[in-house]
């Protein structure tokens, strides 16, 4: 039989939360007509640089993040093998690399 | 292949200058007769063309020690889903950032400035939104054995017609790419030889190299795509990010370089008062993100992991790197602006740069670079029309056994390199306009894509008709304003579209009835990857 347990419990939200404002910032409008400008500059840089210097590292950090929430909730603990079953408790993780 | 940069294919197109056919001679023996002059361009020549000679061995020798005969289409065409994060992080960045990248990013910095960050974060956002989306496509695909793009589309909406559609149009799309994909190896030989080979022999060059490569893509399907893009990815995005990074060093301690005495004008991205239209940043990057998995190319490398744990994890690994390549590539781009032998020709910056600091060898090492980026971009896309080919067409109307379906890949594959290196060798009038327009028609896939992956409502009558409304629409506009719709604030044709598109999607979920059986079937898809238990009868039954 094939089994698809139920996933241990759902995204956090302040995941969601932190994918949201990626898309904020990157994409509003009125953040990029602000921040995305010469001036003022911030600890020598201008402001553009920092902007999307920090936007980057913002969202890089929000993946990785998410990586780490879903590790640790068990999210990759599924079976999805057509021989696997319930019947073969523990859940075998997927293969780790 | 990466989407979202009308502003670099417009710089890409300024620097493929290829002069109309002529015979051989008038060709190489221009070049050759200054080989003989007694000059060092010989010597530099001999040190380019040796490492860019010594990267290809290289790579067929990965490749060769590789081989492993398939056993399955699936094997062919995903490779088994049996690799794990590193390589699919590796393969995908090989398949997201194409070598012409390392031209056209610093190009773009050089002439438009800080705008050229918009592809560093809308590549960031793509694999936000691969995160998001991969629990569910790579469950529907494991259970249902999908191997491509327009599976998926076949599976959820239970319609053929439609995945032939998706098929046909990502096959279309993708020609005037893997064109500029193999002139672009032209730029590349050209400046490796320094001036010595004129542009149209280096095309020729670069054609017959590629062509050779796919020999090796054609033979061993996936799993020589993706084995060969770990090793074509650790040189063109780890070699190539300290290579960069060298020169950002270079630009600063060498010529007393900073981003500070940068003009206003290459500090400021298209804002409120812009003469583009106070929306277009947000339009070019939007499309970017929602585009980016729209390519078969993209799509089937979420097919090629072996768990969803794999596929997430590549996203967790390959975006710092990828966060840090194109940055830096964005950086160099803006520092060399400061030097008056760049400005000059922004769209050689790249090599420009490399010679100055380096000579004949960093320039050769900069080449590699170049050439693994393409490799790659070109092997994964030829890959992607081969299984798309036999799968989604010719699958559709035949049914194949494994060997007829690899078959009938390797000679869609090989059409395809055949018919792209013979463009890439003919002058073709608008190749640059039609890149965008396939860029803008194909970008329409994303409505039934995401709002399919994410939402029960939609119908294969909604998602038919909304992609050619779509498809029509953004060819319509994007031919009748070539330089940018005035009225809509700087909104690109393609992001018009998509909104159009949306609209007859829903609106034909929500007023076309639905039959009891179709809503179940959705249903039951949706529930094998929410968590709840499902047995075979039910998964035979949603198949198709």
């Amino acid at each position: 039989m094939l089994n698809m347990p139920t996933v241990p419990r759902p995204r956090s939200v302040y995941i969601w939360i932190w994918f949201a404002f990626d898309a904020f910032l990157a994409l509003f409008p009125p953040v990029y007509w602000v921040a995305a400008q010469p001036k003022p500059t911030i600890f020598g840089f201008p402001c553009s640089i920092i902007y999307f210097g920090s936007l980057g590292i913002f969202i890089t950090s929000s993946l990785l993040a998410a990586y780490r929430d879903d590790e640790r909730r068990g999210a990759f603990m599924i079976p999805v093998s057509v021989n696997e079953t319930n019947s073969n408790p523990p859940l075998s993780p997927e293969p780790r690399h | 292949m990466p989407t979202g940069r009308q502003p670099v294919i417009l710089a890409l197109s300024r620097t493929l200058h290829v002069a109309p056919h002529r015979n051989l001679a008038d060709i190489f023996l221009p070049g050759l007769t200054r080989l003989t002059a007694g000059t060092s361009m010989p010597t530099d020549m001999i040190i380019t063309f040796s490492l860019i000679a010594i990267f290809f061995l290289a790579v067929i020798v990965v490749l060769q020690r590789a081989h492993i005969s398939d056993k399955s289409f699936t094997d062919y065409a995903v490779a088994d889903r049996s690799f794990g994060a590193g390589y699919q992080a590796m393969s995908f960045l090989n398949t997201w950032w194409p070598g012409s990248i390392f031209l056209a990013l610093t190009g773009l910095a050089v002439s438009d400035g800080v705008t050229a960050f918009y592809m560093p974060i809308y590549s960031l956002l793509t694999v936000v939104l691969m995160y998001v989306m991969t629990d569910r496509v790579w469950l529907w695909g494991k259970l249902f054995d999908l191997k491509t793009q327009p599976d998926l589309f076949a599976l959820r909406y239970n319609s053929r017609t439609f995945a032939i559609i998706g098929s046909v149009v990502g096959i279309i799309s993708g020609v005037p790419w893997l064109v500029l994909g193999f002139k672009g190896l032209g730029e590349l030989f050209q400046a490796l030889s320094l001036g010595a080979i004129n542009a149209t022999a280096a095309v020729i060059i670069g054609v017959v190299l590629m062509t050779i490569r796919q020999f090796w893509t054609i033979r061993m399907g996936m799993r020589g795509v993706v084995i060969s893009d770990m090793f074509q990815g650790i040189v063109a995005y780890i070699g190539g990010s300290l290579l960069i990074l060298g020169l950002i060093a270079w630009l600063i301690w060498s010529h007393g370089l900073s981003v500070v005495a940068l003009s206003p004008t290459h500090l400021k991205a298209p804002g409120l008062f812009a003469t583009v239209g106070p929306l277009n940043f947000f339009s070019i990057i939007f499309s970017g993100v929602v585009g980016g998995w729209c390519w078969p190319a993209t799509f089937i490398r979420l097919y090629t992991a072996d768990s969803v744990r794999s596929v997430q994890r590549a996203g967790a690994m390959g975006a710092p790197l990828s966060l840090l390549f194109a940055v830096a590539l964005v950086i160099m781009g803006l520092l060399a602006s400061l030097l008056p032998e760049v400005a000059q020709a922004p769209d050689l910056a790249w090599f420009t740069v490399c010679r100055m600091a380096g000579g004949p060898l960093l320039l050769g090492l900069g080449g590699v670079v170049v050439l693994a980026g393409t490799m790659g971009n070109v092997d994964g896309n030829v890959q992607a029309c081969g299984a798309q080919i036999a799968n989604d067409i010719v699958g559709s109307y035949f049914r194949l056994d494994h060997k007829r379906a690899v078959l009938s890949a390797k000679i869609g594959m090989l059409m395809i390199t055949l018919l792209s290196a013979w463009l890439a060798t003919r002058t073709i009038a608008h190749l640059v306009t039609l890149a965008i327009l396939s860029y803008q028609g194909i970008i329409q896939l994303a409505v039934p894509q995401y709002l399919g992956i994410f939402w029960k409502r939609g119908n294969a009558i909604g998602s038919t008709l909304g992609t050619f409304v779509g498809f029509v629409l953004a060819i319509g506009l994007q031919a009748t304003y070539p330089d940018g719709i005035a009225w809509a604030w700087g909104l690109t044709s393609g992001v018009l579209a998509l909104v159009v598109n949306a609209a007859v999607y829903v609106g034909c979920a929500v007023l076309l009835p639905e039959a009891d059986a179709e809503r179940q079937r959705v249903n039951d898809l949706f529930a094998l990857t929410d968590g709840q238990l499902a047995n075979p009868n039910v998964v035979a039954a949603i198949a198709l």
